[in-house]
């Protein structure tokens, strides 16, 4: 009922900034102000970030994490045009997918250094573990670059990079967040609960250091489902209905983060620690109902617990080798360890049996380190390089990833030794040309060889081309190499001489930076791209000798994905104005299938954005609403009659809206809605059914519409 | 100022933030109860184990005290228990981890006839903090049968790795669990001479047209003629024994040929003239050698919570060859390459019980069928036969005796289709009572109408949609409904049932 009224008062206020932008008011020149904050960053930390110059680069800052209100990683990246952001309801992880490429592909770093993932480095992580408190700005980084982030690095790159220094000697803030998710909220146990505390202090000139700690309790979506404590008993047996448990499963992560920035001279060396815990508890939706010899019913649930905990070291230095010569050292210890409980749940009691699984089910210990010394050739206006290594050491296991029925837990040891080099070729003052090369050295797979060229041509000063030519390539999984499943009726192995994925890219910017009046500009980027996907890794079914069928994987199949986005943004004064558009085609061929398909199954995505801040008033509002268009894959099909299936997800759009006051000047509020068009689920006919059951038509999206209220309290003393 | 409100904010912040909620772990209350009121231990018994089940495993360990009273018997003259309980009192120690206690109640003599007997143990103690009384505090232990109207059975198949066949006597109540290794071929003990396979241990069996020479056959012997058999769809030209036992075991890829009535497993309805085994003839010269695949070895790993792990190694071949004078069979049979000298049973037609189980692997007769009047239902926890070209394996099998005269019929409540579920004009379980009954339903030639329908294996369930009748063969009526697939902790192979005597 009163979030009845929240909406309305939300869609107000969308209206009323509409009204805004069309009039002129409170002149200043905000775009100046920006690039010079640019110029003062770059110097600062441009070691941990993406090469604008190598890449085609987009930033989101802390002002926009702020805006929405944005905990973890997730949260920002729903309303980026080229990411979808898939969230799996029953493991509660979530995935992206770059240019339709899903999370194996997309490699995701904190401050330049890959965050070690269940069974690999940087790829496929839970992207809600990632939380933002301590971020200074995301960065994503398209097509593949392989060359300077190695394994993996096919789709794009999404960097994080964390908060270094703040201007005031102490800095102490607090928030919290209460947010629904969709009509669902209490204090207690529904909705979702967020607290942070952060302190950072300026020890002296040279040490600063911060310190804090979030806390994010979803306490699930429960949908229609009746929660942990429900059974149905008719006729003095339990009747499996189905409405156990909960729609998306309850969890909660809490991240504990400390890092140090400390200046010698001009050497810089910054430490970065962080803590996570996760707890996901998953309800079974069947009801075990036992009679008793007295005729009483006993009606348990075997329910689980998976409890992740991760501890990141990153230490990395930076200062001058010789002259205007730099070196870059990136130094990393990571352990992700995750537990799984399986338990009997006494429902009629409410209380626990025991326990039948209490054990790790997956964990790897990740050293990492990396260096590369830059502008080696500081006086030449024609030539300068830039050359380093990567070294990596994983050790790990994933009893989930191998399957119920693996005997041997595999533990797989996957090192790696790259070096890599980067020249830069200026021709003269419009052209220059980037080449790169790495060699990958990988105890799995051997030798790879990993080629980059990019070139910038700048027409006028605000219009500039940009090419980039990429390769990555994505390493084989855990499943794919170790998954066992083998009984009377069922033979799945791996394939543990599978090959990685070769990836090339080709990405043709286009940028234009044009000043319309004194007061705004606009911005135009033009994207094509294109990627082919060889020895992609599909699942093929191989006759044995005895006539029995053997499921596995191998490199077989091909894909193409080719593509245009145009992205606009309009400033003018306090206002600006965003809308972009991409279209892409995939184009996949099965090899196990006689037909093979080459046709392209085109989707589109379009995404618009608009803040307004209103100077008087200290507010800012913003919107963001992206049409995500139908996609289509191509399905194999395991009848064996050699027919190609094409499943396909429909299309859904996600509208955000959000409201951010300056009360005081310590105190500020934001208040918002996520997912106003209420998506809940969206139909889909490419969801792969799970054992012997048929599969969903439909895929989990959203929890829903929801309303979000931060309270933010910062307190700055010199 | 402002600093006192940013204080005071941050202490309610912190106020707020500590009300998480902590409250799934709890451990449910311990509690000990005796798994029923009432047992017999009857003549013909000894021993009868006495069960306190716990709400949990025990977190602590303690002593369980447990106090008797007798009706016409003498402790140590009549009967003993152990724990003992010479002084009145039995102390059952209880270690922590534990999930029962047992009490083996011993008869020393039986009753006279006419008198009865009887010892009523109660729970007299809990020596452990913290521990509760369940719902049964007193048990009453009969020296005299008592006659069951209905019962829930907790299926001895054994766990994950179904081990056991068990065998049900719904007028008793008594269940009879063997394992399923111990045996692999039955002789039928009606007019017919038949031989029927282990199917719970993917037995399978192949005839050699036209070989009758025992220990002239070898795995380089040459068929008499080319078979064309076909696996997973395939045609295979079929020419040596060695090319024969390729796909002769039960699997996805076992050889039949169903136009040519080549099928190497019993059919699974159960009937006598759908065997593997072609009759046995009183005619010597007419019976051929088979080769008969021994099946799948038990495994000993247990499976994950919810998954079954019940194929093991393959137990190898022998050759076999039936003969009978129409009141008994000799059974010649040898390993596959034996050439000198075979191995030879006698086994006299026993009219008490359907078949006679035998081991091929230790040499005898087997006590598997109790007799024939004394069985209704065998669960058996796997169950194998090739249906349509391919050899299948199931588990959580539910058969009937209908070669001992026992009839079931299935009463459907609902069904759903596309997603929209139709309730049919019956009564629910419950509300079915003695005039529901429609005899006509009863069905006597095919074992395998409850089989693994009744359960949905993926969710973990029984269904809830279904409930039999049954006829024994004395005339008693029962209907019954499976309650649970699973035990309480998820595990496979716990299967429950429950049934009510309706006349």
């Amino acid at each position: 009922m009163s979030l009845n009224k929240l909406s309305v008062v939300a869609c107000f206020i969308l209206s009323k900034a509409n009204v805004f932008a069309q009039q002129n008011l409170f002149p200043k020149d905000t775009i100046k102000a920006q690039n010079l904050e640019k110029v003062v960053l770059v110097h600062k930390d441009n070691v941990m970030s993406l090469s604008k110059k190598l890449f085609s680069v987009a930033v989101i800052s802390k002002k926009d994490i702020e805006q929405t209100a944005a905990n973890n990683l997730a949260d920002v990246l729903t309303q980026n045009l080229n990411i979808t952001v898939t969230p799996d309801a029953s493991t509660g992880k979530s995935t992206v997918s770059m240019f339709g490429l899903d999370g194996q592909y997309v490699k995701i770093l904190i401050d330049g250094i890959p965050i070690a993932s269940d069974n690999g480095m940087g790829n496929n992580i839970d992207i809600s573990q990632i939380n933002l408190e301590d971020v200074n700005r995301i960065e994503v980084g398209e097509g593949a670059m392989g060359v300077l982030y190695g394994d993996n690095a096919v789709a794009g790159v999404i960097n994080i990079v964390t908060e270094r220094r703040q201007r005031h000697k102490w800095q102490i803030q607090a928030s919290v967040q209460e947010e629904s998710i969709g009509k669902e909220y209490n204090i207690s146990d529904k909705g979702r609960h967020i607290q942070n505390f952060k302190v950072s202090n300026n020890l002296n000139e040279h040490i600063n250091y911060t310190l804090g700690v979030s806390r994010n309790n979803f306490n699930g979506f429960y949908n229609g489902y009746q929660g942990k404590d429900y059974v149905n008993i008719v006729d003095g047996a339990v009747k499996n209905d189905t409405l156990r448990g909960t729609e998306w499963n309850p969890k909660e992560q809490i991240t504990y983060f400390a890092n140090a920035n400390i200046n010698i001279g001009k050497h810089n060396i910054f430490y970065k620690f962080q803590y996570f815990d996760e707890s996901v508890d998953v309800y079974n939706r069947f009801v075990t109902g036992r009679k008793q010899e007295d005729g009483s019913l006993k009606a348990t649930a075997v329910d689980e617990t998976f409890d992740t905990n991760r501890i990141v070291n990153n230490v990395t230095i930076t200062g001058p080798l010789k002259g205007e010569t730099n070196y870059n050292l990136f130094l990393s210890q990571q352990n992700q360890k995750r537990y799984y409980q399986q338990y009997t749940y006494n429902i009629l009691l409410q209380g626990i049996e025991g326990y039948n699984t209490d054990a790790i089910s997956q964990s790897s210990d990740v050293w990492f380190s990396k260096g590369f010394i830059s502008n080696i050739v500081p006086n030449s206006t024609f030539f300068n390089l830039q050359v380093g290594y990567e070294f990596s050491w994983q050790e790990g296991f994933d009893a989930i990833a191998t399957g119920d029925y693996s005997n041997d837990v595999v533990v797989n040891t996957l090192n790696n030794y790259d070096f890599f080099s980067v020249a830069d070729f200026y021709i003269n003052k419009r052209l220059s040309l980037y080449p790169g090369a790495r060699i990958t050295n990988n105890s799995q797979f051997g030798n790879k060889f990993i080629w980059s060229l990019s070139s910038i041509y700048k027409i006028t000063d605000s219009f500039n081309t940009k090419a980039v030519f990429g390769s990555a390539f994505r390493a084989p999984n855990f499943t794919e190499l170790f998954y066992y499943f083998v009984d009377a009726n069922h033979n799945v192995q791996g394939n543990k001489n599978l090959q990685p994925e070769d990836g090339i890219s080709i990405l043709l910017n286009f940028n234009k930076s044009t000043r319309l009046t004194k007061q705004s500009t606009l911005k135009t980027a033009l994207k094509g791209y294109y990627f082919d996907i060889d020895n992609k890794i599909g699942d093929i079914t191989i006759v044995e000798e005895d006539g029995s069928n053997l499921f596995t994987y191998a490199n077989i199949d091909n894909s193409k994905i080719a593509g245009i986005s145009l992205d606009n943004t309009y400033s003018y004064k306090n206002l600006s104005l965003g809308l972009g558009a991409t279209y892409m085609g995939e184009s996949t061929t099965i090899s196990t299938t006689d037909t093979s398909n080459s046709d392209y199954l085109w989707s589109y995505n379009i995404q618009s954005n608009i803040n307004y801040k209103i100077p008087s008033i200290k507010t800012t509002f913003s919107g963001q609403i992206k049409y995500t268009g139908r996609t289509q894959v191509l399905l194999g099909d395991n009848t064996g009659s050699g027919a190609i299936n094409i499943g396909q997800t429909d299309s859904f759009t996600w509208l955000d809206a959000s409201v951010r006051k300056d009360i005081t000047q310590n105190i500020n509020l934001t208040f918002g809605a996520r997912n106003i068009l209420d998506v809940v689920t969206v139909n889909a006919s490419d969801v792969a059914a799970e054992g012997h059951s048929n599969p969903a038509n439909n895929r989990l999206f959203g929890n829903g519409r929801s309303y979000f209220l931060k309270l933010l309290i910062n307190l700055n003393l010199n | 100022m402002k600093k006192q409100l940013f204080i005071k904010l941050l202490c309610a912040l912190f106020v707020f933030s500590s009300c998480s909620n902590d409250d799934s772990t709890n451990l449910i209350d311990f509690t000990v109860s005796f798994k029923n009121t009432t047992t017999s231990i009857i003549e013909g018994e000894s021993e009868a184990a006495i069960d306190l089940n716990f709400s949990r495993a025990a977190a602590t360990s303690g002593v369980i005290d447990l106090s008797y009273s007798v009706e016409n018997a003498v402790y140590g003259t009549d009967f003993t228990t152990n724990p003992s309980g010479e002084n009145g009192t039995i102390s059952i120690p209880v270690a922590s981890g534990d999930s029962k206690a047992t009490v083996t109640l011993t008869k020393l003599t039986d009753p006279i006839e006419g008198t009865s007997r009887s010892i009523d143990f109660t729970i007299a103690s809990l020596e452990s903090s913290g521990w509760d009384y369940g719902a049964n505090k007193t048990i009453n232990v009969s020296f005299t049968p008592v006659a069951s109207t209905g019962a829930v059975i907790d299926l001895l198949t054994g766990g994950s790795t179904q081990p056991n066949q068990s065998y049900i006597d719904l007028s008793t109540g008594k269940q009879t669990p063997v394992k399923r290794d111990t045996w692999e071929i039955a002789v039928y003990n009606g007019t017919e001479n038949r031989v029927f396979l282990n199917s719970s241990l993917l037995v399978a069996a192949a005839e050699l047209k036209g070989k009758t020479d025992l220990l002239s056959v070898t795995e380089t012997s040459n068929l008499t003629e080319t078979l064309t058999l076909n696996s997973w769809g395939a045609p295979t030209e079929v020419a040596t024994v060695s090319e024969l036992l390729v796909n002769l075991p039960v699997g996805y890829s076992q050889f039949s040929n169903v136009e040519q009535g080549i099928v190497f497993t019993d059919s699974k309805e159960g009937n006598i003239d759908e065997t593997a085994f072609s009759e046995i003839s009183t005619t010597a010269s007419e019976n051929n050698v088979y080769i008969v695949s021994l099946g799948n070895e038990i495994p000993t790993d247990a499976a994950a919570a919810g998954a079954l792990n019940t194929t093991g190694e393959h137990r190898g071949y022998v050759k076999v060859r039936v003969l009978t004078d129409g009141n008994s069979y000799t059974i010649r049979y040898a390993d596959l390459n034996e050439t000198t000298t075979y191995k030879e049973l006698v086994v006299q037609k026993n009219s008490s019980k359907v078949k006679t189980a035998i081991s091929l692997t230790n040499d005898g007769v087997v006590e598997v069928e109790p007799e024939s009047s004394k069985w209704d239902l065998n669960f058996s926890g796997v169950f194998s036969y090739s249906s349509g070209g391919y050899g299948l394996t199931y588990s959580d099998y539910g058969l009937h005796n209908t070669l001992g005269n026992v009839g079931l019929y299935q009463v459907l409540t609902y069904k759903v289709e596309d997603d929209v579920r139709t309730d049919l004009e019956v009564s629910s379980y419950i509300d079915f009572q003695l005039s529901n009954v429609d005899d006509a339903s009863f069905i006597y030639d095919n074992q395998t109408v409850i089989a693994s329908d009744w359960r949905n294996s993926g969710d973990g369930i029984a269904k809830d949609d279904r409930y039999y009748i049954i006829k024994d063969n004395e005339g008693n009526l029962y209907k019954l409904r499976f309650t649970a697939l699973l035990s309480s902790s998820g595990e496979r192979g716990y299967s429950q049932f429950e049934y009510k005597k309706l006349n």
